[in-house]
């Protein structure tokens, strides 16, 4: 018997290839195993650094008007024409890129840490927390989204500030129930009630043990959220809800091009392409996410 | 065999005449029947002491009637069969169609039980507009009223404290005077603008807020309607209003048609393109009674900073026009050269004025301060199109000789109330035209009143040009009047705009809208012809 036994040198490539590897390592090389998750990385990071490097790449100024150059055609001056008021329509593009961006990933981390607090909250520790979050979550979904934002900006008057207020105030909801029913089910496994009977405090309990178990997911929503909180900006700009004139945003740039639909239609063409790439350049990566880090999906 | 050629010739003329003959005034109707689909950008509730709203007045005019309409710039009788004036212009005496019924089958009159409109009718829908100082009686009838009575039940006399040369102003004379009843004023209180009731050619049947309105022919009316319904469509989406209206989904398009498509639409043979004839203008106003605008020198800059003309022609197109002032070319009180004199395109000069005032960049960043702050001027705006170009415009034009402009753009009821409350800032303006829109906009108690725009000299010239019946002096009152207005103000001006309407040709013996929309006249009634739609 002591013949068979083969003893494993450390870092050998046996040894490399049967030592058990960790939750973070298995998500990252399912991710990276994705294509259209790569593709959505490269294109959300080209659009970072569009966004970074706007005042570098944009030709002109998107705020300068010229009037002599008014309603041109794409050409060499001018990649995708110029508008009404005679700006250069592609450096408005490249800077609108900061704008959905910035709306983007600041409604999404806002609601997102917003629904979290309250969804462990809620999960957590039930009774009237419990009910008083949830049937305010009730009623918010009762409408569609949009129509709440709409009303909210209603409310705040017409402003890009506003509008990301008036997401956030709309978005947070969805994080909360997702966080709420998790911390439910784990609340009662074996290692929470483990934690108490050692004594650990509620704040630890729920930093330490419960928020960690419940990251994954959360990340896989906010990624979805990015996407769905730049497509409801857009929607919103255009029906001049949010950013105001002259600020180059996309949802405002489609707005602006509706007039101009039957002689240049790439001015309405070219952000309506950007919101789309944008946003499924997004959901890829969020897919791609949720594949990773949920096990039950894992191929 | 001669006999017979010529009975067949004279068979043939009279078809032809027959055919050819636009609708008359006994009510034939070349084809009866069909709906008028009429597009329009906004639409307000139907009460005529509150919509001051040119495409509402669209319905008003046609539910209600008037005492007279407006035709190819003549006054002709409408409710009042002919009227009398004094020698001395102060007393108009109007006599009553007879037979003139308000609207049955609704909530005030049911079917069968309505009543004759009388001249008490007439005193009635007069007071209810002088009364209510809110109302949209023109300043001028406003300030001449002496009083309204009923001689008897088809007499009304309106005695004024002077001649009222304007009277017949098709944007603002007493042609926005409808006649209601008191009865229905009464039973609707302030829902009357939602239930409208007249003794029009149409009457009301619904009202979908933001969608639609639907008028029915009112048989009852002295002459019978070709059309049988009339359709008001809101639709705030202009580009895909331009669409229906090629489609034929809309038979008339009766706000503003943007610049680019009057061009196409006047090489479409299928289509007619109606000038309002009377250009109307883009312009800015501020807070004259607040610092740092009570500065006639900062005005002054403020009109020079921008390009106006070259915004104005780039924003509207081929309806461009260029000029200052609230009259534009071939309207009363229009003074030639008026932009190039006050308005035009200055940047070095504007800044040197600035500086001049201690409006100055002292820290370097770029922007203007002005008494040791960043001066930051709020631009109201209302925010439809082109509206928010125009903001975005000027926003430019600021950053170019370092005045920040913030732009606050909102709802059209929201940018009105501001200007109500005087806030401190420069507002976007457009519309108003002809003598009647001079003396409302700039006259006592005029639209803008409320933004510190107080002149006696202005008031008086506007005052005496409105009871003055000799033209040539009106109109050396009126120049007199505008170029005071841009000497003092510098109400910094874009240029003016020709508003154009848009109809099918199928739509016959149509003359156009002209602020008030007159569908069944003696002269006029307008029918589909379904074979060409």
């Amino acid at each position: 018997m002591a013949d068979s036994i083969v003893e494993l040198a450390a870092g050998s490539e046996i040894a490399e290839q049967i030592r058990p590897k960790s939750f973070s390592y298995i998500a990252f090389q399912q991710f990276i195993r994705n294509e259209r998750a790569i593709l959505g990385v490269i294109v959300l990071l080209l659009l970072v650094l569009a966004a970074i490097f706007a005042e570098q790449i944009a030709p002109y100024d998107p705020y300068k008007t010229n009037y002599a150059n008014v309603k041109q055609p794409p050409s060499a001056a001018h990649f995708i024409g110029t508008d009404e008021l005679g700006r250069d329509s592609f450096s408005r593009l490249i800077y609108g890129a900061r704008i959905s961006l910035v709306i983007g990933f600041l409604v999404s981390a806002v609601s997102t840490t917003i629904g979290v607090v309250l969804g462990a909250a809620s999960g957590y520790f039930g009774g009237a927390i419990d009910m008083i979050i949830m049937r305010v979550v009730d009623v918010m979904m009762a409408f569609p989204l949009l129509v709440l934002a709409i009303a909210l900006v209603a409310v705040f008057g017409p402003s890009q500030d506003n509008m990301m207020l008036a997401l956030i105030c709309v978005i947070w909801i969805w994080p909360a129930r997702l966080v709420r029913g998790m911390v439910l089910s784990l609340r009662e496994t074996e290692f929470i009630v483990g934690a108490k009977a050692l004594g650990a405090t509620e704040t630890t309990i729920i930093f330490r043990h419960i928020l960690p178990n419940v990251f994954p997911i959360v990340v896989v929503q906010a990624s979805f959220l990015v996407a769905e909180a730049i497509l409801a900006a857009a929607a919103l700009s255009y029906l001049g809800l949010g950013a105001q004139p002259p600020t180059a945003e996309w949802g405002s740039m489609l707005s602006n091009a509706k007039e101009l639909m039957r002689i240049l239609p790439v001015m309405s063409i070219a952000p309506g392409l950007a919101i789309m790439v944008t946003v499924l350049a997004n959901n890829f990566i969020g897919d791609a996410l949720r594949d990773a880090l949920d096990p039950t999906l894992r191929r | 065999m001669r006999l017979k050629g010529i009975l067949i010739s004279v068979f043939v003329v009279l078809v032809l005449a027959l055919s050819l003959a636009p609708a008359a005034a006994d009510g034939h109707c070349p084809q009866e029947g069909g709906t008028f689909t009429i597009g329009v950008d906004t639409f307000l509730p139907m009460d005529p002491n509150t919509a001051a709203h040119d495409w509402t007045f669209y319905a008003i005019t046609n539910i209600n009637s008037m005492l007279f309409r407006i035709e190819s710039g003549q006054p002709v009788g409408d409710l009042a069969e002919s009227w009398d004036i004094s020698e001395d212009g102060t007393v108009y005496t109007w006599h009553i169609r007879r037979g003139m019924m308000w609207h049955d089958g609704n909530e005030v009159f049911p079917e069968g039980e309505s009543r004759e409109v009388t001249a008490h009718d007439v005193v009635y829908s007069i007071y209810r507009q002088y009364d209510d100082e809110s109302s949209i009686m023109a300043a001028d009838l406003r300030n001449l009223f002496v009083s309204a009575e009923a001689t008897d039940d088809y007499t009304a006399v309106l005695t004024l404290s002077g001649p009222d040369a304007i009277i017949y102003d098709k944007a603002r004379g007493l042609t926005f005077t409808a006649i209601v009843a008191q009865e229905a004023i009464e039973h609707y209180g302030d829902d009357y603008g939602l239930n409208p009731l007249g003794s029009g050619p149409f009457e009301f049947v619904s009202y979908s807020p933001d969608e639609e309105v639907v008028l029915r022919a009112n048989e009852d009316y002295y002459i019978d309607p070709c059309l049988d319904e009339v359709i008001f469509r809101v639709m705030p989406d202009v580009p895909a209003a331009m669409i229906a209206l090629e489609a034929g989904d809309i038979d008339w398009w009766g706000a503003v048609t943007p610049g680019d498509d009057v061009g196409r639409f006047l090489d479409n043979e299928d289509m007619t393109v109606i000038n309002f004839g009377c250009p109307v203008a883009t312009r800015l106003y501020m807070s004259v009674d607040k610092a740092p605008f009570d500065d006639v020198r900062f005005r002054k800059a403020l009109s020079h900073m921008k390009d106006g003309e070259a915004i104005n022609a780039a924003l509207r197109g081929p309806t461009h026009v260029k000029g200052a002032g609230t009259a534009g070319p071939g309207v009363a009180g229009y003074v030639e050269g008026l932009y190039d004199e006050y308005h035009s395109y200055d940047p070095e000069l504007a800044m040197s004025l600035m500086d001049e005032i201690g409006i100055v960049d002292s820290d370097g960043d770029g922007w203007r301060e002005f008494e040791g702050e960043l001066l930051e001027i709020p631009m109201f705006s209302w925010n439809s199109d082109p509206a928010p170009d125009y903001v975005a415009a000027m926003v430019d034009a600021g950053a170019q000789v370092g005045l920040k402009i913030r732009p606050e753009i909102a709802d059209p009821g929201t940018n009105n109330a501001r200007r109500i409350d005087g806030e401190w800032g420069i507002y976007l303006g457009q519309g108003w035209c002809g003598e009647g829109g001079t003396n409302a906009l700039w006259g006592r108690n005029g639209w803008i009143s409320t933004l510190g725009y107080v002149d006696e000299e202005i008031f008086s010239l506007l005052d005496q040009s409105a009871q003055n019946l000799n033209e040539e002096e009106r109109e050396a009152q009126l120049q007199a009047a505008t170029t005071r207005i841009a000497a003092i103000y510098f109400e910094p001006a874009f240029g003016f705009f020709n508003i154009f309407t848009v109809k099918n040709n199928y739509v016959k013996d149509f003359f156009g809208g002209e602020w008030t929309l007159n569908l069944v006249t003696d002269d006029h009634n307008v029918w589909i012809n379904e074979d060409e739609r």
